[in-house]
């Protein structure tokens, strides 16, 4: 291999690689200047300290934040509500999304196009026209307290917005589609003849679930959740609105932080310790699913000793 | 090669072969339905919506007997073998296995082995735990399991694999492992959906000669799904000729290849010279006129024709005789040689008759040389040979 593609013209591979290059040019652009340079702004000042009073810089480099956010039991109170927000919307997503997109894959093909369009209707309307319905819902003149006022359930409305549970609703109302869809994309790798081989061998439809179709379905899962996840977990329109200032999380303070604070450090180190935490559960997942899933592990070390050769 | 299928498939015991079966058009021989047939289907009809798929089939199957579905893509065969499986309800009809009406029966709970097309193999389990995934619902002991998987490891050949997954073994060894899975639940019934169309030709025909070996071993009453001709001929102890979802004609490898019913079954199974005619005369032999020519035949269907039939008339390419010297025979095809095709064994030959085109295949002889284009060529078929179908 190595020698055919040394006698091939070095103009040609020269022009190649340039044409190649030209390809992820644009992207890599975008990716540097939105990404990686803001990036390292935020890491110099969170490693810096300033006076509240003045604004000047009087550290440079100083661990002063991330002690600061460490040893103070209001943040650490935030971090874990910022988490169990995210966690506990990533579980609401798990649960009604893979029962729906079972029964999207098992549905004909025209049934399937029409519940497609119907999961990813929320990606259609901005974020904020969705909380804002929730709020409509969920207020305390809202559709719900109305109708529990008016069938005499309670004397008082219920205090329903401004809750985690309003800003889990409203999560989980936007973040569904992710969920769903990387399911379904993961069913529909499964060839219908390995489960009806399972049947033929005496699986029974429960067996046939938790023995085929799950195991199978578990790369789908772990992504989805994976994107469930560390969205939001850096979620900041809908805490703000259906969380209000009663439900707090690390987004809406690191933002409190940079614009109404002007204690840009401070706000930098929170979202870096936010950036690590989410870095660091996505990698312990997907060594996970590795582990869980050794047949996938093996296919694409295979894959890759075949693509050496090129 | 067709002619060494057919007889290793004649040479195979004839006391499990041959049941006759009730069949939509079968002019089969009189029928002495087995009294206790371990499958039955009884009038099984598959539509969706105005297509029919499956068309009024019915048939019986001894225990341990194998049975090969033969007929182009879309015919209904496979669908026929999903719904013994379960995987399809019926429109109508009933299917009997061991003499339980399966028509609400599961397909978990019927006890009947698949061997799939693309082998369908659990990708997330060992060559180990795809062959013991169906052992683990039936009541054995971890010790029971372990025995037989070794077993059927053994039987397949397939003992140093045991730890691989399916993406590491190749098409053959994927397909022991589907066999294996399939057997190792000693099933009442075994189905093998085109078991070899996803192997290469040379591969094809080790599989063959190693599957036919596993078969007559296990003796379980078995389906064989297959549009391949040389598979059904050569695996089956029956074979059920199937065309848009009737079965057309059900018999021995050698009944279906030398006695066809229809002019389907003659077209399909072989290699046929198909010419229409007209008889001119009838009786123990009947005289037919063909494109101005005449063929005299003899064979089995031949009495049945009246004179001023339309008839079909096909003469098999191997069952001509040539010769470059003048040939005693029947009917006389001699003419000019078109095209000869060398095939290595074998010799291609079409021919310019008085009554048209017609190709036969001819052994290559050693010490002859072989026929060249433009040669004159005596060619000559026996009355026996030509078989006689009444134009529908």
């Amino acid at each position: 291999m190595t020698s055919i593609t040394l006698d091939r013209p070095v103009t040609r591979r020269r022009a190649g690689q340039f044409q190649r290059g030209a390809l992820v040019a644009p992207l890599l652009l975008i990716f540097f200047t939105i990404l990686i340079f803001p990036l390292g702004l935020m890491l110099s000042s969170a490693f810096q300290k300033i006076s509240l009073s003045t604004y000047e810089v009087t550290e440079r480099l100083t661990l002063y934040q991330f002690v600061r956010f460490f040893g103070d039991s209001y943040y650490l109170g935030l971090l874990w509500q910022t988490l169990s927000i995210a966690g506990l919307t990533t579980l609401c997503c798990l649960l009604i999304g893979y029962p729906f997109a079972l029964h999207m894959w098992r549905a004909k093909p025209g049934e399937r196009q029409v519940l497609r369009l119907i999961v990813l209707s929320p990606l259609l309307i901005s974020f904020v026209v969705l909380n804002f319905g929730w709020l409509i819902i969920l207020a305390p003149q809202g559709l719900i307290n109305s109708l529990v006022l008016g069938a005499g359930f309670s004397k008082e409305p219920l205090s329903l917005l401004y809750t985690k549970g309003a800003v889990i609703v409203g999560l989980v109302h936007v973040h569904l589609p992710f969920m769903i869809l990387s399911i379904e994309n993961a069913l529909e790798t499964i060839r219908p003849e390995v489960v009806r081989a399972a049947a033929s061998l005496g699986a029974s439809p429960a067996h046939r679930f938790f023995r085929v179709i799950l195991p199978l379905s578990v790369s789908g899962m772990v992504s989805g959740c994976l994107i469930v996840f560390a969205t939001t977990a850096s979620a900041f329109v809908t805490p703000v609105l259906l969380g209000g200032a009663w439900v707090k999380t690390l987004a809406s303070v690191a933002y409190q932080q940079i614009m109404v604070n002007l204690d840009i450090p401070f706000g930098s180190a929170i979202s870096i310790i936010l950036l690590l935490l989410t870095g660091i559960l996505t990698f312990t997942l997907m060594r996970l699913t590795a582990w869980l899933q050794p047949h996938l592990a093996e296919a694409s070390a295979s894959r890759g000793r075949g693509g050496g050769g090129r | 090669m067709t002619k060494a299928l057919l007889q290793s498939a004649a040479s195979q015991p004839s006391n499990v072969a041959s049941e006759a079966v009730r069949s939509s058009s079968s002019e089969a021989a009189p029928m002495s339905d087995p009294v206790n047939a371990h499958l039955e289907l009884a009038g099984v009809t598959k539509r969706f919506d105005d297509f029919v798929a499956v068309d009024d089939v019915s048939l019986k199957m001894r225990k341990g007997e194998r049975l090969a579905l033969l007929g182009p893509s879309g015919c209904g065969k496979t669908t026929l073998l999903n719904i013994v499986a379960g995987f399809i309800e019926e429109t109508s009809g009933f299917v009997t296995i061991a003499g339980r009406d399966m028509s609400a029966c599961p397909p978990h709970k019927r006890n009947i082995g698949v061997v799939f097309q693309n082998y369908a193999l659990f990708p997330h389990l060992t060559v180990y735990d795809n062959i013991a995934f169906g052992l683990k619902f039936r009541k054995l002991s971890r010790h029971e399991i372990e025995a037989a998987v070794a077993r059927a490891l053994e039987i397949v050949r397939l003992e140093p694999y045991r730890d691989r997954y399916p993406h590491q073994l190749s098409g053959g060894q994927q397909q022991r492992t589907a066999i294996a899975r399939a057997i190792v639940i000693k099933p009442e019934i075994l189905l093998l959906d085109e078991p070899l169309s996803n192997l290469d030709a040379k591969l094809r025909e080790d599989m063959r000669t190693d599957l036919l070996a596993i078969l007559d071993d296990l003796a379980i009453t078995t389906i064989l799904v297959t549009h391949d001709q040389a598979e059904a001929l050569s695996l089956a102890h029956r074979v059920a000729v199937i065309s848009a979802g009737r079965v057309e004609q059900i018999g021995s490898p050698a009944d279906i290849y030398d006695k066809p019913a229809t002019g389907f079954v003659a077209g399909f199974v072989g290699q046929s010279n198909r010419l229409k005619g007209r008889v001119v005369s009838s009786g123990s032999s009947v005289e037919i006129d063909v494109a101005g020519g005449r063929l005299r035949s003899s064979s089995a269907r031949a009495g049945s024709v009246g004179t001023g039939e339309e008839v079909l008339v096909f003469m098999r390419a191997e069952k001509l005789r040539v010769g470059r010297n003048r040939l005693s025979g029947d009917n006389d095809l001699s003419g000019t040689l078109k095209h000869a095709i060398y095939l290595g064994s074998e010799q291609r030959l079409v021919i310019d008759t008085a009554i048209g085109p017609i190709t036969t295949v001819q052994p290559v002889v050693t010490g002859q040389p072989p026929f060249v284009d433009g040669e004159e060529i005596h060619c000559t078929c026996d009355a026996g040979d030509v078989i006689v179908i009444r134009s529908q």
